[in-house]
């Protein structure tokens, strides 16, 4: 297990060499460069050639890619065109994701598991059908759309939640000392405005993974209830609870298991662009601002981060498949 | 119809330790074409302890029936019509919670695929402490135990070792000896077994059928084999039934019937096996193929493929009638 384990880090640390590659020149291929607001004039043609020096960005991209390279293997990410530290910048942003993701995944998984399951116990009933039906809807909505519809019936014309922010303007910001003090202080006040404000971008951030994830259940679901040894479970004289919970429902979570990690990657797509819908002041929204200001170092260092939160996705649901399938083994 | 019910009421009489009695079962499949009668008007009895064994070609309604005793037939089928005795239950009338009861604690069933027949992630002893533990109050490691003793009885080795083991890790062998060790955990008054054997290799076979009939000896248990195999019958079985379409087209102990088959399908089936002494012979086929489910022959079901067809036979059906001077014997055939 421990030398598998190893293997995969090899392996996946290999994939990141490559990747680093493929997202530095990318950006750097793309017309324009963090430098563009300084040509708007004649006159700040000098602060534009100080800008490129400072950045280094004269040098050829080979020697430019070294520097960023290897200022990573050191733990260096580099600057902000406005001049603060990377690392900084997405760790005070990375909370805000952080608890987005939690949330919206964990109720995704709680909804369409059961929804799933449950279309498939009645199948082409009545509520299998609306279900299908609501499903396919949900498949199809644009995140962009639902966010605005969202926005629109829920901010606006009922004005039941609040429309964008993590908090409210007169709370402190999200995970910072003073918000942690205001916290101890008042904890439902603080938690309930959290939460008043998660509602909306949580909702539009699952409707795709609900849909996607209860058709993927019900799908499984459907085909462990039709195995030989349910039939023996049933012929033991099981209660049909035990059947249903016990026997069918591990052996059908097993590929949802790979399906939830494979997830990740939209999982990702859907953050930049809930996230900048809503103002939500996380990873997402901030990826979005450092591409407008042609913003390099932000940039690349967020992709480099997705990509090795995909990558340690897929090997714990490799690992996790080993522990809960008997049949897997690694070594 | 009236005169099978009458000869089952006579025989009742005489089987005091009567165990199982199907009359006139019927079970029945929807499909996008039709409805196909798979059982269609099956009547038998079982005597306590009795070996009983069920012949017929695939989708003569042989696994239906077995199915329709446990209640265990699933949609799109349905159990049309009939009743199942039990002792003195009416199982088909029964509540679905007292059914539940009955399964895998009086009436228990082992099926055709060992490989796909126990659940993979759980283990062995789990599986089998799971079915003591669901009809007896027992805790956790007393269940274990009978597992580890149940193990035992069905010649697995190093028990203790085993029932840690999962599915994936035993042979088909063993994992049919797994799932007769699960049917007899808590002593059935019925085993069914359902092409036991179909799926695994010939010599395993022959170790598994040896197992059932020395078990059939010490735990005495009613045994319902149901096989395509009428060499498995012969060595296991007291009484043999030969189904085809749905239907039973002949019934008695073993030995007549095998010496002396009435219906033509039965003497078809018996002629079909090849000899071992003689060389190069063309083997012995019954003509044609089972009629489609969906388009029935009027008259006799076998009548198509008959040698012996009449007129009669294609016209009206006939019924299971008692043969010979003491009822012994049962055919479905204008002949006699």
């Amino acid at each position: 297990m421990t030398t598998y384990i190893i293997r995969r880090l090899i392996q996946s640390t290999i994939i990141m060499f490559g990747l680093s590659i493929i997202f530095f020149f990318m950006l750097h291929l793309a017309p324009g460069g963090p430098c563009d607001v300084f040509i708007q004039s004649q006159r700040q043609v000098i602060q534009h050639e100080l800008c490129v020096k400072t950045l280094g960005l004269h040098k050829p991209l080979p020697v430019q890619y070294w520097y960023w390279i290897s200022g990573y293997l050191h733990g260096n990410f580099g600057k902000t065109t406005g001049g603060q530290l990377v690392s900084s910048t997405i760790l005070a942003a990375l909370p805000v994701t952080v608890l987005l993701a939690t949330v919206s995944y964990f109720f995704q998984q709680i909804i369409a598991l059961p929804l799933g399951m449950f279309s498939a116990l009645r199948q082409y009933s009545f509520f299998d059908t609306v279900f299908t039906f609501m499903s396919y809807v949900g498949l199809s909505m644009p995140t962009f759309w639902l966010g605005l519809m969202l926005i629109y019936l829920f901010g606006v014309h009922f004005a039941v939640f609040p429309v964008g922010l993590v908090t409210d303007t007169h709370l402190p910001v999200f995970w910072t000392h003073d918000w942690f003090v205001a916290l101890a202080h008042d904890p439902p006040l603080i938690i309930g405005d959290l939460a008043r404000h998660l509602v909306l971008p949580a909702i539009t951030l699952m409707v795709v993974g609900v849909a996607a994830d209860s058709r993927f259940m019900r799908a499984s679901m459907l085909d462990v209830i039709h195995q030989d040894y349910i039939r023996t479970a049933k012929a033991k004289g099981l209660k049909r609870r035990t059947v249903i919970f016990k026997h069918a429902f591990r052996n059908a979570v097993l590929p949802i298991i790979t399906n939830i990690a494979l997830y990740l990657p939209t999982l990702v797509g859907g953050f930049v662009i809930t996230e900048a819908i809503f103002s939500y002041a996380g990873v997402g929204n901030l990826f979005v601002q450092s591409i407008t200001s042609h913003d390099y170092g932000v940039v690349q260092a967020l992709l480099m981060l997705s990509a090795i939160a995909v990558l340690l996705a897929n090997l714990l649901a490799d690992l996790t498949y080993a522990w809960v399938d008997p049949r897997i083994r690694y070594d | 119809m009236s005169t099978e019910i009458s000869q089952h009421e006579l025989m009742q009489e005489t089987h005091n330790g009567r165990l199982l009695r199907v009359e006139g079962l019927r079970t029945y499949f929807k499909t996008m074409d039709g409805i196909v009668k798979a059982v269609d008007g099956v009547s038998f009895d079982m005597p306590e302890g009795s070996s009983l064994g069920i012949v017929g070609e695939s989708g003569c309604g042989k696994s239906v029936t077995s199915l329709s005793i446990m209640r265990l037939v699933e949609r799109p089928g349905w159990i049309a019509g009939g009743r199942i005795w039990f002792h003195d239950k009416d199982l088909l009338h029964l509540p679905e919670e007292q059914m539940r009861q009955i399964r895998g604690d009086d009436i228990s069933m082992v099926f055709q695929e060992p490989m796909t027949s126990l659940n993979p992630v759980y283990t062995l002893g789990d599986q089998v402490a799971e079915v003591v533990r669901v009809h007896r109050k027992v805790s956790r490691k007393e269940a274990m135990n009978r597992a580890i003793e149940l193990f035992k009885l069905v010649g697995i080795p190093s028990p203790e070792r085993r029932i840690k083991d999962y599915p994936h890790n035993m042979s088909g062998g063993m994992r049919q000896r797994v799932m007769i060790a699960m049917a007899l955990a808590n002593d059935p008054d019925l085993l069914i077994l359902d092409e036991p054997t179909t799926a695994l290799d010939v010599t395993i076979q022959a170790q598994i059928l040896e197992l059932v009939k020395d078990l059939q000896q010490r735990v005495n248990t009613a045994v319902m084999l149901i096989t395509h195999d009428l060499g498995v019958v012969t060595e296991m079985s007291d009484r043999i039934i030969v189904m085809y379409a749905g239907r039973v087209v002949e019934d008695g102990d073993v030995l007549s019937v095998l010496k002396d088959p009435l219906h033509p399908y039965t003497k078809g089936l018996l002629a079909s096996i090849p000899s071992l002494g003689k060389k190069n012979q063309r083997l012995n086929v019954i003509a044609g193929a089972v009629p489609n489910p969906l388009r029935m022959p009027q008259g006799c079901k076998f009548a198509p493929r008959c040698p012996y067809v009449m007129d009669v036979c294609r016209n009206e059906e006939p019924e299971l009638l008692t043969q010979g001077e003491h009822g012994e014997r049962k055919v479905r055939c204008w002949l006699y």
